[in-house]
């Protein structure tokens, strides 16, 4: 990562959430931090934990949900905030969310409230942070449509969301994300609810906003060709810790963690097209309820030794500025 | 007008949609309208039967029943609108807090409504009046009161419902605070079933009107009210039976309409109700 201060840093977040069943452990102990401008890549398949880290950045974790260790720091011009201090329904945490921090979601299909114009949810997205006028910000909300390549933006502003392609809601999501000029933009699945032509553009745009509004990304996805397009480094999480993180060429050239080289070998790839087999991971992911023990991957690992099961290999740097969880990459321990 | 054009395909629709807004008309114009004075006492002509000069036949006063009836139609919409406005002006809004606010606060809230909901609407509107008086406002305070609580449960419902809804969700990362989100994002979307709750809701109130007055809890003679002037005409029932024919034609008519236009709304706004039958 750069040397400038991180926008956000993540600090051991846990993130559990209580029911009947127990103690489920969505978020386990992750850190991370993201640099201004910069893209992070969070990587992970289904229930790793990617989704509820986000949340928690935003402060959207709802009961039975709580953050019950870690820090959340949100470096600001002069001081720094502990989101994970703020109470949610705060006012604090309400001058954060769309206007710091901004947020996309994986369906562009219900995200948008049906009732009102598109156009309108824009310019409320923008009356809620701006002290301006409702014209002035018609004329930003025209513009923000025109910047994220929608055409003919006059006409869409007064289109009901129905009215509009799943390409078009995202992007139209895009725009109101970018209203206030965010620091950071998470973007929690943006481009899996869309197909791969519309992906593309949406990645082009989003790669696009990152350079001309200065804003740093969360990028949360399970597909790895979408972090190789977009990501400037990589966190790869499962079971709710990172087990590896990396610049985006380092995770993809040099992977370490057993995990990673899996995700790697699931991809199809056109150049040994029909050579080879896709390697499956094997098993399936235990659940979070489970109490865990030594290294939450092993049960799956092809390589996973005795120590493997006893004790947690913890992240640890195995070059510079790349760092796994695991064993096999450690001088004998 | 998507719904009109909808609604005016249904000819129940049409029929009984007419007779309210005739109703209505009625009401409004009530003072222009009435062919006599229907205070006007006439100790010379008490009891007369329907004849050309008065329709529906006088009253014990030899007040011109007609005249009587019509004013009251004002009466029984001014009271039973207002009232409902009432019950869905405290209702909803308690209903859409304590649904998006969750937790402790609805469970009390909620508990505190099946409370009230236990009682028979009747009972509850006549403690109501024995507390703020037999006068219209009283009416109007003890009905929609009575009816509140209705309301609340139904804008509960909807609000659980569309609080899940990723939009609403969007819309506090957006950072939207409460207020904002309720009435901008929520209340568009939950409006629907409130609305037809409230046409289904208002023969009720028109029916607990009339029921008040009648057991001479409601509008206070001399002003005329269905259930009054019933509860007039029952004691002369023998001798005098015409007198009970307006005012219980007029409720009938009023009800039966607003029942049958609150069905066809119900099914104008929700096309999928139609084809169950």
């Amino acid at each position: 990562m750069g040397a400038a201060e991180p926008l956000i840093e993540v600090k051991d977040l846990k993130v559990h959430f209580h029911t009947e069943d127990g103690v489920a452990r969505a978020v386990d102990g992750v850190d991370f931090a993201i640099a201004p401008e910069r893209t992070l890549g969070v990587v992970g398949e289904s229930g790793c934990g990617k989704s509820v880290t986000a949340r928690a950045v935003m402060g959207l974790i709802d009961a039975p949900g709580r953050i019950v260790q870690g820090e959340i720091l949100l470096r600001r011009q002069s001081q720094v905030v502990d989101i994970s201090k703020l109470d949610p329904r705060g006012r604090e945490i309400r001058g954060i969310r769309g206007n710091e921090i901004a947020m996309i979601f994986q369906e562009p299909m219900t995200s948008l409230n049906p009732v009102f114009k598109i156009g309108d949810q824009i310019v409320e997205a923008i009356l809620l942070h701006d002290r301006i006028g409702r014209r002035e910000a018609r004329e930003r909300a025209v513009d923000l449509l025109a910047a994220v390549g929608i055409p003919l933006p006059r006409q869409r502003f007064e289109q009901f969301p129905h009215q509009l392609s799943g390409g078009m809601r995202q992007r139209a999501m895009i725009a109101m994300a970018m209203s206030c000029n965010p620091r950071l933009l998470i973007a929690d699945e943006p481009t899996t609810a869309l197909d791969v032509t519309i992906q593309a553009q949406v990645m082009d745009l989003m790669n696009a906003l990152r350079r001309d509004f200065n804003t740093a990304i969360m990028f949360i996805t399970h597909d790895l060709g979408v972090i190789a397009g977009m990501a400037d480094d990589v966190v790869v999480m499962y079971l709710g810790r990172i087990v590896e993180s990396a610049p985006v060429r380092e995770i993809f050239h040099h992977p370490k963690h057993p995990y990673t080289r899996g995700l790697m070998g699931s991809i199809p790839s056109l150049a040994d097209w029909g050579a080879r087999r896709l390697t499956a991971i094997e098993g399936v992911v235990p659940s979070p309820f489970a109490e865990r023990q030594g290294c939450g991957f092993a049960p799956r690992c092809p390589h996973a030794m005795e120590i493997c099961r006893t004790r947690d290999p913890g992240l640890e740097d195995v070059a510079p500025g790349h760092a796994a969880a695991c064993f096999l990459h450690r001088a004998a321990p | 007008m998507d719904f009109f054009r909808r609604y005016k395909r249904d000819k129940v629709g049409i029929v009984f949609g007419a007779l309210l807004v005739l109703l209505y008309a009625v009401a409004l114009t009530a003072h222009w309208i009435t062919p006599a004075d229907p205070m006007a006492v006439n100790l010379r002509e008490v009891f007369s039967p329907p004849s050309s000069a008065h329709w529906l036949g006088t009253d014990q006063f030899g007040r011109d029943v007609l005249s009587r009836v019509i004013l009251a139609t004002q009466v029984t919409v001014r009271v039973t609108s207002a009232a409902c406005l009432f019950a869905v002006l405290t209702g909803v809004p308690i209903g859409m807090f304590v649904g998006y606010r969750g937790g402790w606060v609805e469970a009390i809230a909620m508990r505190l409504t099946d409370m009230l909901l236990i009682f028979p609407i009747i009972m509850l509107a006549i403690v109501i009046v024995v507390v703020a008086g037999p006068t219209e406002t009283g009416v109007v305070v003890a009905l929609g009161l009575a009816q509140a609580p209705t309301f609340i449960r139904i804008a509960r419902g909807v609000t659980l419902a569309a609080k899940e809804e990723l939009y609403v969700e969007a819309a506090i990362a957006a950072g939207s605070g409460w207020p904002h989100i309720l009435v901008r994002h929520i209340w568009p979307n939950i409006s629907t079933p409130i609305i037809v709750q409230a046409t289904l809701t208002l023969p009720v109130f028109v029916l607990n009107a009339s029921a008040l007055s009648y057991l001479g809890l409601g509008v206070q003679p001399p002003t005329p009210e269905w259930g009054q002037m019933l509860n007039e005409a029952k004691d002369h029932l023998i001798t005098s039976p015409y007198l009970i024919v307006g005012p219980a034609a007029a409720l009938v008519v009023f009800v039966l309409s607003a029942n049958l236009v609150g069905d066809v709304v119900q099914e104008t706004l929700n096309p999928k109700l139609k084809k169950r039958k």
